[in-house]
C-alpha cells in the first residue's frame, strides 16, 4: 500500500466528471487500498479517485471516529445515491483537497446508495448522519463537483484563491 | 551569516555550466549564507548559482516548513542512478517568482555528494527531496524548470512571468 500525493484545488482533474468503472481489476484494488491508506494517513473520513488523479468512479470512506470502536472502511464503486430524504442536516465540511477550510453545508439527512464492493457485488445501505453526508460529499466527487460549490460566489473565489496561493507555496523549491 | 540577493531569470548566470568545487574550506560562508538565503525566503533548496556563484554547490531542508530543520549541502553532486518511474508535479523556484511549472522527473534517483567536511555520501532519494534535488542540481547545470517544459507550455509561462 501506497500513500499517493492528494490534489489541491484548483485543478481541473477535480472539475471532471469520472467515468464509470466497468470492471473491477486488481489495479483498481490496489487503488482503493492505497486510497484508505492515503485517507488514514491525511487524516479524513472520506477520499475520492479524483482527488488522487484517478478520474474514475471510485470513493473510499470511514466515519467511526469514538475511541476504541474498530475502523469501518468502506470501499464503493460505481456509488450512486438511489433515495434522499426531504430531511436535511446541517455540517461543518471539509475536504482534503481544500485543505483548512471549513464551511456550513446542506444535505439531506438521510440517503439510500448502492454500489460494488470489492469483489463486485452490488450492495445497498442506508446512511444518515455524518456517514450520509461524507458519502454525499465523495459521490460529488465524481461528478466534478466540491463542497465550496455549495458556498456563495464571494467566499468560494476567497478560498479559492488562498487554494491557489497554498499550492504556489508547496511547489517552490 | 548574511542573506545575499536571489538572481532571477534571465540572469544569464542562471543558464551556465558551473565549475565542480576544489577548495572546500572557501564554502563554509558561502554554504551559511545559502541556508540563511534560502530560509529568509521560504524556500527548501538553493544552488549556488541563484547567488551568483558559478560553482557546483546547492544546500536543500526539504523539512524544515514542517518545523524539523534537515539542511544538507551537496557538494559536486551526481545522479548515479534514476528510476524508470516518473511523475509530474508543479515546482516553483525561487530565481522564477510566482510561476510554478508542471514538470516531469524520476521519482527516486540515487545521488552521489561530498558534504562540507569532504566525506561522500550515496543515498536513495525519494518523494518530495528527490524532486528538489534534481531541480537544484539542474541550476548547476544552467537548466531552469522553463527549460524542462514544452515550447507551448514554455511561451505561457514566459508570458506569465513577464507580467
Amino acid at each position: 500500500m501506497t500513500i499517493r500525493p492528494i490534489l489541491i484545488h484548483p485543478d481541473p482533474r477535480l472539475k471532471k466528471v469520472c467515468d464509470a468503472v466497468p470492471d473491477l481489476s486488481d489495479e483498481l484494488r490496489v487503488l482503493a487500498d492505497d486510497m484508505l491508506q492515503t485517507m488514514y494517513d491525511a487524516p479524513g473520513i472520506g477520499l475520492a479517485a479524483p482527488q488522487v488523479g484517478i478520474t474514475q468512479r471510485l470513493i473510499v470512506l470511514d466515519c467511526e471516529k469514538a475511541e476504541g470502536v474498530p475502523p469501518k472502511p468502506m470501499v464503493m464503486f460505481n456509488p450512486e445515491v438511489i433515495r434522499s430524504s426531504d430531511d436535511t442536516s446541517v455540517y461543518e465540511e471539509g475536504c482534503l483537497s481544500i485543505p483548512d477550510q471549513y464551511a456550513e453545508v446542506t444535505r439531506p439527512a438521510d440517503v439510500t446508495v448502492r454500489w460494488l464492493d470489492t469483489s463486485g457485488d452490488l450492495q445497498e445501505a442506508d446512511f444518515d448522519g455524518l456517514w450520509a453526508t461524507c458519502v454525499q460529499h465523495e459521490i460529488d466527487h465524481l461528478d466534478g463537483k466540491l463542497f465550496i460549490d455549495y458556498l456563495k460566489p464571494l467566499k468560494r473565489q476567497m478560498i479559492t484563491r488562498k487554494m491557489q496561493k497554498l499550492k504556489r507555496e508547496q511547489a517552490r523549491m | 551569516m548574511t542573506a545575499r540577493a536571489i538572481l532571477t531569470w534571465p540572469d544569464p548566470r542562471l543558464s551556465h555550466l558551473c565549475d565542480p568545487v576544489t577548495d572546500l574550506a572557501a564554502l563554509h560562508d558561502l554554504a551559511a549564507d545559502m541556508f540563511d538565503t534560502m530560509y529568509t525566503a521560504q524556500g527548501r533548496g538553493l544552488a549556488a548559482p541563484q547567488v551568483g556563484v558559478m560553482q557546483r554547490v546547492f544546500v536543500m531542508d526539504v523539512t524544515w516548513k514542517e518545523g524539523v530543520k534537515s539542511p544538507v549541502t551537496m557538494v559536486n553532486p551526481v545522479i548515479e542512478w534514476a528510476s524508470d518511474q516518473v511523475a509530474t508535479g508543479p515546482e516553483g523556484c525561487l530565481s522564477i517568482p510566482g510561476i510554478t511549472a508542471d514538470v516531469t522527473r524520476p521519482t527516486q534517483v540515487r545521488m552521489r555528494w561530498s558534504d562540507l567536511a569532504g566525506d561522500t555520501h550515496i543515498e536513495v532519494l525519494t518523494g518530495f527531496a528527490a524532486i528538489c534535488a534534481q531541480h537544484e542540481l539542474d541550476h548547476l547545470n544552467g537548466i531552469v524548470t522553463f527549460d524542462r517544459v514544452s515550447p507551448d507550455m514554455r511561451a505561457v509561462l514566459e508570458q506569465e512571468y513577464a507580467r
